[in-house]
């Protein structure tokens, strides 16, 4: 599983640290990082609430061609 | 929302794994013992060998627990931390003492004796408490800040 750039990107885009992302949905920073990193696998759940807390579909944040 | 003992699902499968490595030591630990008592071998007098395999798988899924920042306590797992290893900073010095004034020895017969075994166990109590000072220390040096 490579680095999640695109939720990077997003969470960047919002100005939103690793911290503010993981208090909004219910995680601790270490998850976010590990997510952006691609060391772990989230739920279905944890994603579609990182993508509403980000404005963004699944398809855009996590769907890789 | 997380509360102060709840773990999100990244630390639930950490802990998971945890639980699954302490017990795999624990069946490494108790066939390697197991071989040992069917070549007539006893390494501690007693019940000093299940002791100290009992407290090698608990203190080891502490070690990991504190390593990888899992809380499974909430607050209370400082004190915790504290009053398990303070009890083992205890044990082992009155273990020293009781080697000190003479009263038994560490090793008879090839075997470790009950003083060794619950020094060992002390040690191992303390450890806990050692491995999340270093820890904290470690984190005060590295404040939380986003990560590449």
């Amino acid at each position: 599983m490579g680095k999640n750039l695109k939720l990077k990107a997003a969470r960047a885009a919002l100005g939103l640290t690793q911290q503010e992302l993981g208090e909004r949905v219910g995680v601790t920073r270490q998850t976010i990082l590990a997510i952006e990193r691609g060391d772990y696998n989230p739920t279905i759940k944890l994603c579609v609430e990182i993508c509403k807390a980000l404005g963004k579909t699944l398809d855009e944040l996590f769907w890789e061609e | 929302m997380l509360n102060k003992t709840s773990l999100d699902e990244r630390q639930l499968w950490l802990r998971g794994n945890v639980f699954k490595h302490g017990f795999v030591f624990l069946l490494a630990a108790m066939a390697a013992q197991g071989i040992c008592k069917a070549l007539g071998v006893t390494w501690a007098q007693g019940p000093g060998e299940q002791i100290l395999i009992l407290w090698g798988a608990v203190a080891l899924c502490w070690w990991e627990f504190i390593l990888r920042g899992i809380d499974p306590m909430g607050r209370s797992q400082k004190t915790f931390f504290f009053a398990m290893g303070l009890c083992g900073v205890f044990i082992v010095l009155m273990e020293l003492a009781s080697l000190a004034v003479g009263r038994g020895a560490l090793v008879e017969e090839g075997q470790l004796t009950m003083t060794a075994t619950l020094g060992l166990s002390g040690c191992l109590m303390a450890s806990v408490l050692g491995v999340y000072l270093a820890k904290r220390a470690w984190d005060k040096g590295h404040p939380e800040e986003d990560e590449e």
